[in-house]
């Protein structure tokens, strides 16, 4: 849910840059997803070679491993399935270095994984069918036991990966970069889809994950779009309303004294559970009820309670900060100035994110970071559409990716222009990262995305070319 | 048949057409062990019948 922090020292003028890479494993025969015990397997062995396990507090399961490096913790675990494998790496000063370590660290696990009779695929959605009930795939965590009976739904992401990308964003430029990133989350996704072949079919969607995220998952919790929306309705006017907007929904969870809770009542919105003063009723992991009440220390991980395509960390120094004051902040649309000094890191994860194909996977955040590395530019280009349209460019780009117009433009005239943008953006950097866009522009010039590419394997060689074309 | 069963008959048809991938069908149909108003089943009907409508006319 937060990318690792990084210990590296830096001036306040570098913008860092993290990566959380989701990737479905396959038995490397079948090319069918993995199971609970293939999962257990792989940690124990990394376990083996000096990776530190991580156990479920409430189910006592082995879930993850971590390594400590010079440069902060990578983080192995899986998210909804237990086969999808996401490794978390602290935030690097650059591409180029992230890159390495991504190499090197993913190349580890990979190998132990192979030699276990699986391995990962470059592919945002397993593409052979899920045999059985995707309840034996749920990873065990504490998490979703508390959640399980209010997320009904939740199970339908099992199937389905995304390389998200954390990159530093002033308190300032916040605001902005969420909605410019937002509304182009469908543009980003016409370039990058790669979600296309489930069931070992051809699906009506090149990114078909967009679909995934689109089921209602849950009957219950309040306001639910405000929170996994994707594009959210409106855009944003500062983070005050950032945050009016999202807390106008259900805490989705609680951590009080290290236990993971919710509260009972789902009618409650978070909002409603930070300024009432009251104590509310909360149920643990093992179903027992206890009282809480908000604090201060509650608002790092209420600050973060939303999976929309832009999601907001931001990390308040909690004995800086009054839960009142930083309240009546909200209420007066004056947050920025009043968080001034009193964070430690602010950054957005990016979410709307396809897998990349193998030997591509930094073009993705290469591409996001110069964009948000050239603000200014990006917010002009971002005039072209209003909010609703950025909505519908989504719908439509994740079913149709480059092969469509939008506003009698084809959606290649605007890709070209939004990563020159990004181009400039990486370059004033002076890292040489913009070399990661090449293969974007190789794209753009064939106009296909990475699903575009899958289905052609597909016609021709079925889902086992595509599987082996797309296994690690 | 009452309104309730209407809108699961519609839905199951829906999830059964094949447009869909197969998870969707096991996991909606699996969240019906939990009471649903109408509401509710009205919500999850829209979704399918508005992403159908959106793919099939863009083709």
């Amino acid at each position: 849910m937060q990318a690792p922090r990084s210990t590296i020292k830096k001036n306040k003028d570098v913008r860092l840059v993290g990566l959380e890479f989701e990737n479905q494993l396959v038995y490397s025969k079948s090319g069918f997803p993995i199971k609970r015990k293939d999962t257990k397997a792989l940690w124990e062995k990394l376990v083996g070679r000096k990776w530190t396990p991580v156990y479920d507090k409430y189910t006592s399961a082995l879930v993850g491993v971590n390594k400590k490096t010079n440069q902060g913790e990578i983080v192995v675990n899986t998210d909804t399935g237990v086969c999808n494998l996401e490794v978390a790496f602290p935030p690097k000063k650059n591409l180029i270095e992230a890159q390495k370590e991504h190499k090197k660290k993913f190349s580890e696990i990979i190998s132990v994984a192979k030699k276990l009779g699986f391995t990962a695929i470059s592919l945002g959605v397993t593409p052979r069918k899920i045999n059985g009930d995707p309840y034996n795939l749920k990873t065990e965590k504490g998490l979703y036991l508390i959640i399980n009976d209010w997320l009904i739904r939740h199970n339908v992401q099992i199937p389905i990966s995304s390389h998200q990308v954390c990159i530093d964003v002033k308190i300032e430029d916040m605001t902005k970069s969420i909605n410019c990133l937002s509304k182009l989350s469908g543009l980003i996704i016409a370039l990058t889809a790669n979600s296309v072949i489930e069931n070992e079919k051809i699906q009506n969607w090149k990114e078909i994950r967009t679909l995934h995220w689109k089921v209602p998952i849950s009957n219950e919790i309040k306001n639910i779009d405000n929170i996994f929306g994707g594009i959210p309705s409106k855009s944003f006017k500062n983070l005050s309303d950032y945050f009016k907007f999202i807390w106008n929904g259900t805490p989705l969870i609680i951590i009080k004294n290290g236990e993971w809770i919710r509260l009972k009542d789902w009618r409650i919105t978070t909002w409603q559970y930070l300024t009432s003063g009251k104590e509310f009723d909360a149920i643990t992991a093992d179903k027992k009820t206890i009282k809480v009440k908000a604090d201060e220390s509650d608002l790092n991980l209420m600050m973060m309670l939303a999976w929309n395509d832009v999601k907001v960390h931001i990390i308040v120094d909690s004995k800086k900060i009054k839960l009142d004051d930083f309240i009546n902040a909200i209420r007066k649309n004056l947050l920025e100035k009043y968080l001034k000094n009193k964070i430690s890191t602010s950054y957005l994860e990016i979410r709307m994110c396809p897998v990349s194909p193998k030997g591509e996977e930094m073009t993705t955040p290469a591409f996001l970071l110069g964009l948000v590395n050239n603000l200014k530019e990006l917010e002009n280009f971002c005039k072209k559409f209003s909010w609703e349209e950025g909505r519908e460019m989504k719908n439509i780009l994740s079913i149709k990716g480059m092969d469509c117009m939008f506003k009698n433009k084809s959606v290649s005239f605007y890709l070209e222009q939004l990563l020159k943008i990004s181009e400039i953006g990486l370059k004033k950097r002076k890292f040489g990262e913009e070399k990661f866009l090449n293969a974007l522009y190789v794209r753009l010039k064939e106009e296909k995305n990475p699903a575009d590419k899958t289905i052609e394997i597909f016609k021709k060689e079925g889902v086992s070319g595509v599987l082996k074309v797309n296994m690690y | 048949m009452d309104k309730k069963q209407q809108l699961l008959k519609e839905i199951t048809t829906y999830l059964e057409n094949g447009f869909f991938p197969d998870i969707f069908s096991v996991v909606i149909k699996d969240s019906f062990r939990f009471e649903h108003s109408e509401k509710e089943l009205k919500v999850i009907l829209r979704f399918l019948k508005t992403q159908m409508k959106l793919a099939e006319g863009l083709k």
